[in-house]
C-alpha cells in the first residue's frame, strides 16, 4: 500500500473515532451520525499531492518549440563567430544574448495570456501565480546553462567577468526585472509594453557598447559594475517573488461593457 | 452542499459590475441571465477565485474559498466565455495538461480525459492538432476540461456558444447527467438551454440579482403581459417601432405578432401564456 493511502486509511480510521456510533433503535439518529460521516470523509483531502520537482516538470510542454530553439541557437551562433573571427566580439553578446533571453522570457511567460488561457488556468487547483512560479523554475534553470556556457566561452577568448556582467547580465537582469514588473502590474494587457521593454533595453546597451573602454578600468569601476549587477539580480529576484506571491492580477476588459 | 454569496460587490472604478449580491446555491443546476455587462462574467469570476471582491464573502459548506484555496478550487470546474488554447497542443495533450495543474494523478487523467472525449464526441480526433478545429469543436473540448476533475461546483459561461442545435442537444443531456449531487451555474443567451435543464433561474441586472426562482415560476411574474395580435403589414411595422415585439410571423396577408406590454397593446390583441424568452424581452429589452 503507498504512503498515501496509508495515511488516508489513517485519517478515516480517525474520523470513525471522533463519532459516536450510530443508535441503530433510532432511524433519526443513525441517519445523522451517518451523514456526518460521509461528510467527514468527504471533506478528507485525499488527492494526490506530487513533489515541487514533479509540479515544476509537469510545465515542460507548456513552453513553445520556438523557445528551446531560440535559447540553443544564441549561444552556439556566439561560439562560431567568436571562433571564427578569432577576436572577442564583446557587443555581439550584448547584441544576441540579452534580447536572445529576454525576448522569449517575457514570451514564454505571456504565453498563458497571448492564448488566452489564463482564465482556465487560474481557476485550476495550482492557480496563476503558481503556475508562473514554475514556469519561471525552468526558464531560470535554462537561463543559468545557457549564461554559464556563454561565459566560460566569453572568458576562454580573453574576456574578464565584470565585463561580461556589464554587457549581459547587468542588461538582462535589467530587462526581466521590468518584465516581471509589466506582468504583475498589467496582467492581460501588457504585452506591447513588455515587448518594447524587452527590445529597448538590450537597444540602450548596444548604443552604450559603441563607446570603446579604456585600456585600463580602475578596480574601483569593475566593483561599481559587480555591485550594480548583483543589486539588479536582488530586484529581478524580488520581482520574481513578488509576481509569484500576488493571488489576483489585472484584468483588462476587451469587450465593451453596456453598463444598464 | 451550499455555496454560499453574501452581500458581494465588485467595482471596477467607480462602476459597480456585482452590487451588493446574495445568493445561496445547493445542488442543481441554476441558469443566469442576463444582458451584456449585466455582471453575469464578473461574478463567475468571482466564484471561480479569478478576481477578488471589492466587499463580501462567498463560502463553500460555510468556508471562505479564498481561505480554502486549492482545496476549493480542486473542486471547481469552469468553462470562461472567452477562452483559446496552445496551438501546439492536440485535444488529448491539452486535457492531459489541464488535468496536470487541476492536480490530477496522470494514470487517472488519461483515463478521465478518454472518457471525456467520447462524451463530447471528440475520442475520433483525439490526436488532432487543437488549431484545426472548429468553434464547436473547441468548445466542447472546454467542455470536457472543465469536467475533468469530476467537480462539485461546474461553472460555465456561455458554454452553448457555437454549438449547432444537435451539439446542444448532447450537451444538456451531459450536464443533466452530470449535475446529480453537484452545484451547476451556467449563463447563457440561448433562453431555451436554460428553460431545458436549469431546475433555478437567477435574473441579474446592473450587478444586482432581479429574480431567483423556478423557471415556471418566474415566467408567472410576467403573466398578462404578453400578447399575440393579428395585423396587416403597414400596422405590424408601425407596432414594431412602438413597442417590444418578441416575435412576429407572416400568416397570410397579415402578420401576427407576439408583443410584450404591460398593458393590452391593440383592443385586438389577446393574451398568450409567457416563455422564458419573453421573460428575458421583458427584462431586458433595451439590451437586446
Amino acid at each position: 500500500m503507498r504512503k498515501r493511502e496509508r495515511e488516508m486509511w489513517k485519517d478515516v480510521g480517525k474520523i470513525l473515532l471522533q463519532n459516536i456510533p450510530p443508535d441503530t433503535e433510532r432511524e433519526e439518529r443513525k441517519k445523522e451520525t451517518l451523514a456526518r460521516l460521509g461528510r467527514d470523509v468527504r471533506n478528507m483531502d485525499y488527492r494526490d499531492v506530487p513533489s515541487f520537482p514533479k509540479l515544476v516538470l509537469t510545465q515542460l510542454s507548456y513552453f513553445s518549440h520556438r523557445m528551446w530553439l531560440v535559447q540553443v541557437c544564441v549561444p552556439v551562433f556566439l561560439f562560431l563567430l567568436d571562433y571564427q573571427s578569432g577576436y572577442l566580439h564583446k557587443a555581439a553578446y550584448t547584441i544576441c544574448l540579452v534580447p536572445g533571453l529576454a525576448l522569449p522570457f517575457f514570451r514564454e511567460l505571456y504565453r498563458v495570456y497571448s492564448h488566452n488561457m489564463w482564465e482556465m488556468e487560474a481557476a485550476c487547483r495550482y492557480n496563476l501565480p503558481r503556475l508562473l512560479l514554475f514556469r519561471l523554475c525552468i526558464l531560470s534553470g535554462v537561463d543559468l546553462i545557457v549564461l554559464s556556457c556563454s561565459l566560460a566561452v566569453f572568458c576562454r577568448r580573453g574576456g574578464v567577468l565584470w565585463e561580461y556582467a556589464l554587457y549581459v547580465l547587468l542588461p538582462f537582469f535589467l530587462t526581466a526585472a521590468f518584465c516581471l514588473l509589466i506582468l504583475r502590474h498589467f496582467g492581460n494587457g501588457g504585452e506591447a509594453v513588455g515587448l518594447t521593454a524587452a527590445c529597448l533595453m538590450p537597444l540602450g546597451m548596444i548604443s552604450l557598447t559603441r563607446f570603446p573602454l579604456p585600456e585600463t578600468v580602475s578596480e574601483w569601476i569593475q566593483g561599481a559594475v559587480l555591485a550594480a549587477t548583483l543589486a539588479s539580480l536582488l530586484l529581478l529576484l524580488r520581482n520574481a517573488y513578488r509576481l509569484c506571491s500576488t493571488q489576483y492580477y489585472e484584468i483588462y476588459r476587451k469587450e465593451p461593457v453596456s453598463w444598464n | 452542499m451550499e455555496l454560499r454569496i453574501e452581500n458581494l460587490t465588485k467595482l471596477y472604478g467607480t462602476n459597480p459590475a456585482v452590487n451588493d449580491l446574495s445568493l445561496t446555491m445547493t445542488t442543481g443546476v441554476y441558469g443566469l441571465l442576463g444582458a451584456n455587462g449585466a455582471g453575469k462574467t464578473t461574478l463567475m469570476r468571482l466564484i471561480c477565485d479569478i478576481l477578488a471582491p471589492t466587499s463580501g464573502r462567498i463560502s463553500y459548506n460555510g468556508q471562505s474559498i479564498w481561505e480554502c484555496g486549492d482545496q476549493y478550487r480542486s473542486i471547481l470546474g469552469y468553462l470562461p466565455q472567452d477562452f483559446g488554447y496552445y496551438p501546439d497542443f492536440s485535444a488529448l495533450k491539452f486535457l492531459l495538461y489541464m488535468a496536470a495543474i487541476k492536480g490530477l494523478s496522470r494514470g487517472y487523467a488519461k483515463e478521465r480525459a478518454l472518457e471525456l472525449l467520447d462524451r463530447v464526441g471528440l475520442l475520433p480526433v483525439k490526436d488532432r492538432k487543437i488549431k484545426t478545429f472548429s468553434g464547436g469543436m473547441r468548445q466542447r473540448l472546454g467542455i470536457a476540461q472543465a469536467m475533468l476533475n469530476d467537480p462539485r461546483v461546474l461553472v460555465l459561461d456561455e458554454p452553448t456558444a457555437g454549438l449547432d442545435p444537435k451539439e446542444r442537444v448532447r450537451f444538456r443531456n451531459l450536464i443533466s447527467a452530470f449535475s446529480r449531487d453537484k452545484i451547476v451555474l451556467l449563463s447563457t443567451h440561448i433562453v431555451s438551454d436554460v428553460e431545458y435543464i436549469a431546475g433555478e433561474i437567477l435574473v441579474m441586472r446592473k450587478g444586482k440579482l432581479l429574480h431567483q426562482g423556478r423557471p415556471d415560476e418566474i415566467i408567472h411574474t410576467i403573466d398578462g403581459k404578453v400578447w399575440e395580435c393579428r395585423v396587416s403589414d403597414g400596422q405590424a411595422e408601425a407596432l414594431i417601432e412602438s413597442c417590444n415585439v418578441s416575435n412576429l410571423r407572416a400568416d397570410g396577408k397579415e402578420t401576427v405578432l407576439r408583443i410584450i406590454s404591460g398593458e393590452k397593446p391593440l383592443d385586438t390583441a389577446w393574451a398568450v401564456e409567457p416563455n422564458l424568452e419573453d421573460l428575458y424581452l421583458y427584462y431586458f429589452a433595451e439590451q437586446a
